[in-house]
């Protein structure tokens, strides 16, 4: 089944077209990821929406609606890139084209979009799914590093985490139940048997929570509420997200950062701190990413890949489960005693070792 | 003031040596018009390059670049973005003073007051504790108050013999820059948003009076008629 009209009546368009068009077939005999990924789609019930209009005829297709990019204009000189695009593009919408979940809306304009930035070519090679409607009062689910290619990860694309509002306990529940022990998974332990989207999920603190005290565990955290205490996924890795707020050390294999945390980082693999994250203590890790417009306010050394998770395979009693020290408040509990962590990360930043 | 001369035993040293990803090879740094030799820096790494783990502290912005380069050649390096927290000290202060009742006692405040209560809650490190300090785009940005407290703090987080490394303007600046280390001998600057607005131009002689403690003193001219300043406790 073709998707759209092979002829435009642009000798070169349609040169081209048909090019890429045969080169998708081939390549989609060699590696069928399409159609992973068109059944990753449906696993989730989620459609795409496929924009066309008339630059669309001429092979060029804006393969998501958030992200209509149409560069292949008259005038403009065909490239390899081109040529990748298109290919890139048709693939992807054959595939959900076959698989029928989609929706075709047209677009009859001639109106020029803008060209696309930088950012939109690296989204290339992931599916944008479509969002909910809200979506857009969730900033964090689309900044939150490294989203998943053609096989997203539950934890960024599951509704509960990304539409929960702080007023409806019951979705933030799902992804932390405070439950006597903080499990490295936070599911709720009576759930019988945890589905495979479940089990690889990543913990989630929602906005709108708080937690204090200590968190261990060995799966992947993402702190999109507040975080007081101490956090330890030795084998995991922890992201604080945009709208995230730690007052905390934090001990994991990776860390990345997007809103604010202060205290120590020690990270046994890498540290990446965001262009809008602010750390106020320090940092220590073998490897460290920093992005423009980062704040570092601490010391950064460097250590050996594995050191930080060492000491913790010798302090078993640490991660043992923390029930005691656990406390879940909702966002109407006050701020949580701010001078005594200020004194406390001072204290620690003006070590200088 | 006299400088005390120390030999040079090898100019090629290779911590002077532009290495790493982090450095863009010399085509790369000719074709960026924001990159700029910076003779100072060549000297306050000939001068920190004697300590082992010795320890810098930038009180610019931190980039990758600068953290990288100072990391790869075995320092430990502590960032406070000092303009940008004192920014923000302000607007907190004004945000509170605006919240406070007529005739609040709290209300009454001066630029000292202001500058020590900055200062309390920054540029906390131990004493003798850093082998050298930069600070470009600083000193002549800072409240004439709060500029002799926070020489007076950096002279006791340094340690004896450590360097810092400061920057003044020759006139007013057409923009306020952050500052980021290419190599050895060059950095880049980084536009920004004006944190803070430019003070006043300090002649030679003022320089050498806020550096009162500071037992020696080097200055390089660039082009851009930028003065790096480099003192020695």
């Amino acid at each position: 089944m073709l998707p759209v009209p092979f002829v435009t009546g642009n000798l070169r368009y349609d040169a081209i077209f048909i090019a890429s068009y045969v080169c998708w077939i081939l390549f989609e005999l060699v590696t069928g990821s399409s159609r992973k990924a068109s059944g990753a789609a449906k696993a989730q019930g989620r459609r795409i929406i496929l924009l066309f209009d008339r630059d669309d005829l001429a092979g060029n297709v804006t393969h998501t609606p958030s992200c209509a990019v149409s560069d292949l204009a008259p005038g403009r000189s065909i490239g390899i890139h081109c040529m990748i695009r298109r290919l890139l593009a048709f693939r992807r919408m054959a595939a959900f084209v076959r698989e029928r979940s989609y929706t075709i809306v047209p677009v009859a304009s001639w109106e020029r979009r803008t060209p696309p930035r930088t950012s939109d070519y690296t989204s290339w090679g992931k599916i944008m799914w479509r969002k909910p409607t809200d979506a857009k009062t969730n900033p964090q689910a689309s900044n939150l590093p490294e989203p998943a290619a053609t096989t997203p990860k539950p934890m960024q694309n599951t509704p509960t985490n990304v539409t929960a509002a702080p007023a409806t306990p019951a979705p933030i529940a799902q992804s932390f139940t405070p439950t006597p022990s903080v499990s490295s998974n936070l599911a709720t332990p009576s759930t019988p048997a945890p589905s495979p989207l479940r089990s690889n999920s990543a913990s989630v603190i929602g906005s709108g929570l708080k937690i204090q005290g200590e968190i261990t565990g060995d799966s992947d955290l993402v702190i999109e509420g507040e975080a007081h205490g101490r956090i330890r996924m030795v084998n995991g890795r922890v992201t604080v997200a945009p709208k995230g707020r730690v007052n905390a050390d934090i001990e994991a294999v990776e860390i990345s950062v997007e809103g604010f945390v202060q205290g120590g980082l020690k990270a046994s693999d890498k540290v990446r701190l965001g262009p809008a994250s602010q750390v106020q203590g320090s940092v220590m890790t073998p490897r460290i990413a920093i992005e423009d417009g980062a704040r570092l306010r601490g010391k950064v050394e460097m250590i050996r890949a594995g050191e930080v998770a060492t000491p913790a395979a010798k302090t078993p009693a640490v991660s043992a489960p923390v029930s005691s020290t656990v406390k879940v408040t909702d966002s109407a509990t006050p701020a949580i005693t701010s001078e005594a962590d200020r004194a406390k990360a001072t204290a620690a930043r003006g070590s200088g070792d | 003031m006299s400088w005390t001369a120390k030999p040079r035993l090898n100019p090629t040293a290779p911590t002077l040596k532009p290495t790493g990803t982090a450095k863009p090879g010399p085509k790369a740094v000719e074709a960026n018009g924001n990159v700029r030799i910076s003779n100072g820096l060549k000297e306050f790494l000939w001068l920190t390059d004697g300590s082992s783990q010795g320890r810098i502290l930038d009180l610019g912005a931190v980039f990758q670049s600068t953290v990288m380069f100072f990391i790869e050649r075995g320092f430990r390096l502590s960032t406070e973005d000092m303009m940008r927290s004192w920014k923000e000290f302000l607007i907190t202060e004004e945000e509170s003073m605006r919240n406070m009742k007529i005739g609040d006692e709290g209300a009454r405040v001066s630029q000292g007051m202001l500058a020590g209560k900055f200062l309390d809650s920054n540029l906390q490190y131990p004493e003798d504790n850093f082998h050298g300090v930069l600070a470009w785009d600083l000193f002549d940005y800072l409240d004439a108050e709060l500029l002799p407290r926070v020489m007076e703090r950096l002279y006791t987080v340094l340690r004896p013999g450590g360097a810092v490394l400061a920057s003044f303007h020759s006139k007013t600046p057409e923009r306020f820059n952050r500052y980021k280390i290419v190599d050895g001998q060059n950095i880049e600057l980084i536009p920004s948003p004006t944190l803070a607005v430019h003070s006043r131009i300090f002649q030679n002689r003022e320089i050498l009076d806020i550096f009162g403690k500071f037992r020696s003193s080097k200055t390089f001219v660039g082009r851009d008629q930028v003065r790096e300043a480099l003192f020695l406790k």
